[in-house]
């Protein structure tokens, strides 16, 4: 019965080819939307290498000056850091790290552009790095300043052409550092980790960032249960409230707050009088309203369609009916020459939605960036579309099949 | 004829709700990619105000640092920036350098609050040497730019550009009047005795728009770099005017000469001529992408549209036979096929133009101006009823071939 069905359905589709074509245009493009959307805010949101450990993992990004003089919202330095959250309490490991930086090299004339960012030693253990030679540079050698680097698999090869690196020197804006280990390309959406070269913060060549309360710093910190980072977090903002403005002219109160990536993200957006607080919960409420939005025209469209589809076989139902079959016969048939079209459309989106998103990765547009497929994300959207599929073919269908024959024959409804 | 077209549809209502909705959403995604297009081209065509060919941009990175440490002292990072800056003017390839706080095609910028007369405006800024003007070609309309000889003045002067000018003025001369914005009561207790220094307009120029064609237009003014006494301020950045030809290879050389002078700091070169390609793809990039999407979306609901007309025409072989059958041409017939689809579009059109004004009335997006919105609208509508006219091609061009004697005997 089934492969009758099948059968029929394959046949229904070929015959209506431009309907099969609408309908099918319509599936794969918006999930290949969809799924690329959702292949982004993975790779930039979620859990992956270096930061697998992604649920007990918060970080401090940026922190808001208020009082007298403009408001000011930077990253914080150095010493605010290291009295606010070096010293949290309960903490498995915490780690000071700068934003990356921009620097030049001219190697044989050629100007190479990399990103370096420097680090204490406690990174490489709050962060997950897989090494493909070497290893991570110490917590002794931030501390005597040992000019030792961790670089990236491009910059390896940009220097060494891909022969082995450790023990050799590279020249990094005019300074010689010895490379202790080599890691895979971090992705440049990736806040915390990404950068071309790692240094021991030990090596920046002036002091004053010791003593500086903003500047181009972050912290990361590892809790050693994810049921801790609440309170961490309560502990760092009176940490904050404690500390003595050093300018009360500029400003009296420094806020701020430990986030996930995503946290900081919707603390930057919503531009709430009071920094330290993230609404993650309201900023995945905008995503999903959004993509809901933009999930309405295809939906109308492809409702369209099938109306016109089954309407236009009208007789056909009729013929079937008078030969004697039931309503629930009829409704079946509709049912899998949907699900036949919905899962035709689904491959086809898969393998659109892969192609174009190598091609954002070949692009170049952010460097080192892999998106990869989300697989729950695309089995939602084809869900979804499959339910619109079938509320859009199955209700015409089932309204047609309660028709008396001769008026199914005559054409239809009116 | 247009009467009897809404009726003939009107009778039709439920099987029309349906493309009524379709073109209701697809007007508003036109409405959303034609405003994005519409504002950004009218922003390209304005002037830039400055001339970024053959300009290399210094960037002494570790300078900021120091300053913003308690313990540094401000005077010897001036006194460094200004020696840096004599060192590069000396360079053979070499026509001008000036200082600057905040570069050109760069993401950050500064931005305070002006005052005249009660009218405050946020204004964009930025803090320039004296040879600025000259190593930028900005164009100075009115009274006069920054000298040496302004260490003296009592006053900061300052020079805004047209549309400070505007808002802040109207049609009064600015010349001569002080725009430092009166202390509130607030700063006045938390910020102690030190009354702000007052602001005195010295000259208009036309523009900076330090981010690039596709920024809106901004009110801007320049502050000037003080070089001598207590205040003196560092450059951090140098923008270095090369003469044109110069090849790549003199960054290397700069580079270099930068490292000799201050060996402990960091400097990035970067031609304005890439830092703008970098500037403007950041920007193109997603609204290129959101227009690609809006484009197969169109394309969808056309398609879409064809197929309703189509199976439309092939349901009503019978009426269309017998109006052909009474003498009506073929003409008239597609024409019919086209005129019913152009009023349920325009009924989705209407639905959506009603919630499209909502935007410039209740000024949602406050630096969006109603022309842009007008042009906007217009363009999406005008799109709008193009798309209708093709979709209805040839499913009116079929209901063209329907014989009269076939649907005569058809019943």
């Amino acid at each position: 019965m089934l492969r009758n069905y099948l059968k029929v359905a394959l046949k229904v589709l070929l015959r209506r080819r431009f309907y099969t074509f609408i309908s099918l245009f319509g599936i794969a493009f918006t999930l290949v939307v969809l799924t690329v959307a959702a292949a982004f805010l993975d790779h930039v949101f979620g859990a992956q290498p270096p930061e697998t450990r992604a649920d007990r993992t918060r970080s401090v990004f940026m922190i808001r000056l208020t009082g007298a003089g403009p408001r000011i919202t930077t990253f914080p330095g150095y010493a605010l850091l290291d009295r606010c959250v070096r010293t949290l309490p309960g903490v498995e490991r915490v780690s000071l790290f700068t934003i990356q930086e921009k620097v030049v090299t001219y190697k044989d004339g050629a100007r190479i552009e990399i990103y370096r960012k420097y680090s204490d030693g406690a990174f490489w253990q709050v962060m997950d790095f897989r090494f493909l030679e070497g290893g991570p540079f110490t917590a002794k050698d931030d501390e005597e300043r040992s000019r030792v680097a961790v670089i990236n698999a491009t910059t390896r090869r940009r220097f060494f052409g891909d022969q082995p690196a450790v023990g050799k020197t590279v020249e990094i804006d005019g300074e010689a550092f010895r490379v202790v280990g080599v890691v895979e390309d971090v992705s440049y959406l990736r806040l915390v980790p990404f950068a071309d070269v790692w240094l021991p913060i030990g090596t920046i060549r002036n002091e004053s960032y010791r003593t500086a309360m903003e500047g181009n710093f972050m912290a990361a910190i590892l809790a050693p249960r994810a049921a801790d980072l609440a309170r961490i977090a309560d502990e760092y903002r009176s940490a904050l409230a404690r500390i003595e403005s050093p300018d009360p002219t500029r400003f009296t109160r420094i806020l701020g707050g430990i986030d996930t990536p995503f946290g900081m993200l919707s603390r930057m957006l919503f531009r709430h009088e009071r920094f330290d607080e993230s609404r993650p919960g309201e900023l995945l409420g905008w995503i999903l309203g959004i993509a809901l939005v933009f999930m309405l025209l295809p939906t109308v469209n492809l409702v369209n369609v099938s109306v016109s589809r089954i309407l236009e076989r009208a007789s056909e139902i009729g013929v079937r009916k008078t030969f004697g079959a039931s309503s629930w016969t009829l409704v079946g048939q509709f049912l899998v020459e949907n699900v036949v079209l919905t899962l035709i459309g689904g491959a086809l989106g898969l393998v659109l939605a892969v192609l174009v998103l190598g091609g954002i990765n070949d692009s170049g547009l952010f460097p080192y960036a892999r998106l990869a497929l989300n697989g729950r994300v695309f089995l939602y959207g084809l869900l979804l579309t499959l339910f619109f599929g079938l509320l859009s073919g199955v209700y015409p269908a089932w309204k047609m099949s309660r028709l008396h024959p001769v008026d199914a024959l005559k054409g239809g409804l009116r | 004829m247009i009467r009897q077209l809404v009726k003939l549809c009107w009778n039709r209502k439920r099987a029309q709700a349906l493309v009524v909705i379709e073109v209701f959403f697809s007007f508003l995604v036109l409405f959303a990619v034609m405003t994005v297009a519409v504002y950004n081209l009218d922003n390209y065509r304005r002037p830039l105000g400055f001339d970024y060919h053959d300009v290399l941009n210094v960037n002494i990175t570790s300078l900021a640092e120091l300053t913003t440490s308690p313990g540094g002292t401000a005077a010897s990072p001036a006194e460094e920036s200004r020696r840096l800056a004599r060192e590069v003017r000396s360079l053979d390839a070499v026509e001008g350098v000036a200082g600057m706080a905040v570069p050109a095609f760069d993401l950050t910028g500064m931005s305070d609050s002006v005052e005249y007369e009660g009218r405050r405006v946020d204004s964009f800024n930025n803090e320039v040497s004296d040879d600025f003007a000259q190593v930028m070609r900005i164009e100075v309309t009115q009274g006069r730019w920054f000298e040496p000889a302004d260490d003296a003045l009592a006053y900061d002067p300052v020079l805004i550009n047209e549309r400070l000018k505007r808002e802040l003025f109207g049609g009064e001369d600015p010349l001569g009047k002080n725009i430092a914005p009166k202390p509130d009561e607030h700063s006045m207790r938390h910020g102690g005795d030190k009354a702000p220094r007052e602001l005195r307009v010295v000259g208009v120029f036309t523009d900076f728009r330090e981010d690039g064609e596709l920024s809106g237009p901004e009110p801007y003014f320049f502050r000037r770099t003080r070089i001598g006494g207590t205040d003196a301020k560092p450059y951090y950045n140098l923008v270095v005017r090369v003469r044109p030809g110069t090849p790549a290879a003199f960054e290397e050389a700069l580079m270099n000469r930068l490292r000799a002078v201050s060996p402990g700091r960091t400097f990035q070169v970067d031609p304005l001529v890439k830092m703008r390609r970098s500037m403007m793809r950041l920007k193109l990039v997603p609204i290129l992408a959101a227009a690609l999407i809006a484009g197969f979306m169109l394309l969808m609901v056309a398609l879409g549209m064809v197929g309703v007309l189509w199976q439309s025409v092939a349901r009503r072989r019978r009426e269309i036979g017998l109006r052909r059958a009474v003498g009506a041409t073929g003409r008239g017939v597609s024409l019919q096929i086209l005129g019913e689809l152009l009023v349920v579009a325009t009924a989705g059109l209407l639905l959506g133009a009603a919630l499209a004004v909502q935007f410039p009335l209740l000024g949602v997006v406050g630096w969006v101006g109603n022309g842009v919105y007008a042009v906007a609208i217009s363009l999406a509508a005008l799109t709008i009823y193009g798309l209708t006219v093709v979709s209805a091609l040839y499913p009116s061009w079929l209901a063209t071939q329907v014989q009269p004697a076939e649907a005569l005997h058809y019943e």
